[in-house]
């Protein structure tokens, strides 16, 4: 089978018994790969009323057709499970070297369910699979453990593993892979940790084929070739990510304090120049990936030294702007201990900052927050609450539980500053004045994530004179193609962020396995997706569907207190039309539900 | 000519390895490539290019004389070559690899492939 290794892995971890499936045509055809597998695999097994953290949730990691592939950003794998954070669907996908090594291994999905009696981990070399004993590593940090299991195995293993977050059930713990590249979103680790899985490890032997390599080999280089061309390239190079920062401060986009507004003061001290000048050690890239994004930094103070990935934009927002430290050293150092604890930056980050915002207000009292007083700024007290969170120790066990619980356990109107949506802590941009970013955020299949589609770069250079029947839509398109790149298994920044041509990916696509897919096929399967997911959130327990649209009462309510945008604020009967377009284009009903007839157009009844 | 690697400039990315063996084998497979990247993680944090120098020791101890000199490029003959594996252990660089898909070693032969792949240019020729 061209572009395909042609089997799912299935391990219960309660029997102890390991199932090879052939991957059939129909499922390729249906569903493309990666996410498209994920998703089907989960529509298909998950029974009403799911427990995230039962024997019965499943932990699904995907492959695509083109991961391992020289096509740029081929490294990606899907990590697929009911989310232990917000209850429904819960998605990460992992850039890195990990993906390709499933695929060489000759695995396009591999599918975890029961639980262990004992720590353990699943080795994987080719053919051969085992669940082994993990308890010399259970305990570890993320990248403690990684290093002792390839001293053990080797450096041609290819891994992921949970920290003591994954293991006392963070409910946004997070899985890590290469020192620090994380599948941070909705708390998988959390699902790895509820099974006893410190790590999965793999090596593999054999390759992708290709049905026809002379083309195949042909549109690959190409592509690189026009990404080495493009002007911006050198930047995304030097800074990756986040040189959005000053973009977004500029333009009143940028989290701070909770999202209290949209610019930042201490935002200087924390550019990726800065970032560059003092700590950046090396540019690190996933497989085959031209604009090698990660940033791999060394900080040495008097009292502490560590090697970190990143921070990327993520993390200088979600651990910086939004909880007011304005030193790269800060940001940093609560970098390194989400990726050590094994915690996810965004979540963790939106929880120090809910808690110091409630704090600041007298909702969460000294006595109750273990005699700490968290506040904008505390880097101190944030590192001991980050340390608390991934025991869950004292104030610590409520913020594991992630803001819209904790939130609900303080009361006195805390949830009006709850920043999420959803139930998964909000990152990114600023964007109660960006309609359709807005959009994006709330109709989110695993909650408020701005790469689901357009950002808030829409709403600021080109949303003026556009219907919004038009905005919402545009909406629904980019959340369809944006699936495509999550279903073969690469990053879609080469072509969202550098203009690569998605025709340019299907063509990939089909000179790899022989197929002949065409760019509706694989809107189909997006819209598959889509509609698969919903539903997975009604199953899970989502009574009313479009009640799961919320936004965030501060961004509904309150408008921008200053910067470039002060005094700006949500549009309520805009955003109401954009999103009962939205549900009208998808073929949902008022309510937000998929419709029955769409259901069946979609052969998913 | 020589190869010259700057090391410092690799970010990880094993473009290199794919574009090699997809170019010999037709094949996304780095197991089948002629150079490797390692990475020393968590710490110091740097990568290291492993890369044929031409130097010819495999050419020396080859039993066969199936290793074969043409402009200063070592190649494998494959109907000279029996698969001893006497090469492997000499190169000092360890880039000669072993494949179970394969019956002779994989040995660089400078095609230049990776070194039009790499974004950031690590791999160089130069003229000595």
């Amino acid at each position: 089978m061209y572009g395909y290794g042609g089997t799912i892995l299935r391990i219960n971890l309660t029997t102890g018994t390991i199932v090879k499936e052939p991957l059939s045509e129909d499922m390729i055809r249906q569903n493309i790969g990666g996410r498209g597998f994920n998703a089907a695999l989960l529509f298909s097994e998950t029974k009403e009323g799911c427990d995230p953290l039962g024997a019965d949730n499943k932990l699904i990691i995907a492959t695509g057709p083109l991961t391992g592939t020289s096509i740029p950003s081929s490294g990606n794998a899907v990590f697929s499970s009911i989310s232990p954070l917000t209850g429904g669907y819960g998605e990460a996908v992992l850039s890195g070297h990990f993906g390709p090594e499933v695929k060489y291994a000759g695995y396009d999905v591999v599918l975890i369910e029961g639980k262990a009696d004992v720590p353990s981990y699943i080795f994987i070399d080719d053919e051969k699979v085992e669940i082994r004993d993990a308890s010399a590593y259970w305990g570890k940090g993320c990248i403690q453990a990684e290093t002792f299991l390839k001293i053990s195995l080797g450096e041609k293993f290819q891994m992921v593993c949970i920290g003591p977050a994954g293991e006392n059930k963070v409910s946004f713990a997070t899985i890590s892979h290469n020192y620090g590249v994380l599948a941070g979103r909705c708390g998988l680790g959390a699902v790895m940790g509820s099974k006893n899985l410190k790590a999965v490890a793999v090596r593999g032997n054999g390759g992708v084929k290709h049905a026809n390599p002379d083309s195949f080999i042909k549109i690959s280089r190409e592509m690189h070739h026009d990404m080495v061309k493009h002007p911006e390239l050198k930047e995304w190079q030097d800074f990756g990510t986040a040189r959005w920062l000053a973009w977004a401060n500029e333009h009143g986009a940028l989290p701070t304090n909770n999202f209290y507004t949209g610019s930042f003061e201490g935002v200087e001290g924390i550019t990726p120049e800065i970032m560059r000048k003092h700590i950046v050690l090396n540019d690190r890239a996933a497989f085959a990936s031209v604009m090698a994004l990660g940033k791999y930094s060394h900080v040495k103070t008097r009292d502490t030294e560590f090697w970190v990935e990143g921070p990327n934009y993520d993390c200088l927002v979600s651990l910086g702007s939004n909880l007011g430290l304005g030193k790269i050293h800060q940001v940093a150092n609560l970098t390194y201990l989400c990726e050590e604890l094994g915690m996810d930056p965004v979540s963790a980050g939106g929880v120090l900052a809910f808690a110091a915002e409630a704090s600041e207000k007298k909702i969460l009292s000294a006595k109750k927050a273990d005699g700490l007083n968290p506040g904008f700024g505390k880097v101190d007290v944030f590192v001991t609450l980050l340390i608390k969170i991934s025991r869950r120790e004292g104030i610590g066990n409520l913020m594991a539980d992630g803001v819209k619980k904790f939130a609900a356990s303080l009361g006195k109107g805390a949830a009006e500053f709850a920043m999420e949506m959803k139930g998964l802590e909000v990152g990114g941009f600023e964007a109660r004045c960006y309609p359709v970013a807005l959009l994006a955020y709330r109709t989110g299949d695993i909650g408020g994530l701005y790469q689901r589609s357009h950002s808030v770069e829409y709403d600021i250079e080109k949303h003026k004179g556009v219907s919004e029947e038009k905005k919402a839509e545009m909406v629904i398109e980019q959340q369809h193609l944006r699936t495509i790149f999550d279903m073969l298994g690469v990053s879609e920044l080469a072509w969202s962020e550098l203009g690569l041509e998605i025709e340019r990916y299907v063509d990939a696509f089909n000179e790899v396995t022989g197929l002949n897919l065409k760019l509706d096929d694989f809107i189909r399967a997006s819209e598959r997706v889509w509609n698969m997911t919903r539903i997975l959130w009604e199953r899970c327990g989502a009574k009313k569907l479009g009640k799961l649209d919320y936004i965030p009462p501060r961004w509904e309510n309150e408008p921008i207190p200053d910067g470039p945008n002060k005094g700006c604020k949500y549009n309520a009967a805009e955003g109401e039309k954009l999103l009962a377009a939205y549900y009208r284009i998808r073929g949902w009903d008022e309510s937000g539900k998929p419709k029955d007839d769409m259901l069946k157009e979609l052969q998913l009844v | 000519m020589r190869a010259k690697i700057d090391n410092f400039k690799c970010t990880g990315c094993r473009l290199c390895e794919v574009v090699c063996a997809e170019a010999k084998f037709k094949e996304s497979n780095p197991r089948k490539a002629a150079l490797r990247v390692q990475g020393k993680f968590p710490a110091p944090g740097t990568y290291q290019v492993k890369f044929c120098t031409q130097c010819g020791m495999c050419a020396e101890v080859c039993p066969e004389g199936a290793i074969e000199e043409k402009d200063g490029v070592y190649r494998i003959n494959p109907d000279l070559c029996t698969g001893c594996l006497a090469c492997l252990p000499v190169c000092p660089e360890e880039v000669i690899f072993t494949h179970p898909d394969l019956r002779t070693p994989i040995k660089c032969d400078w095609c230049g492939e990776c070194m039009v792949a790499c974004p950031r240019r690590v791999i160089r020729l130069k003229n000595s």
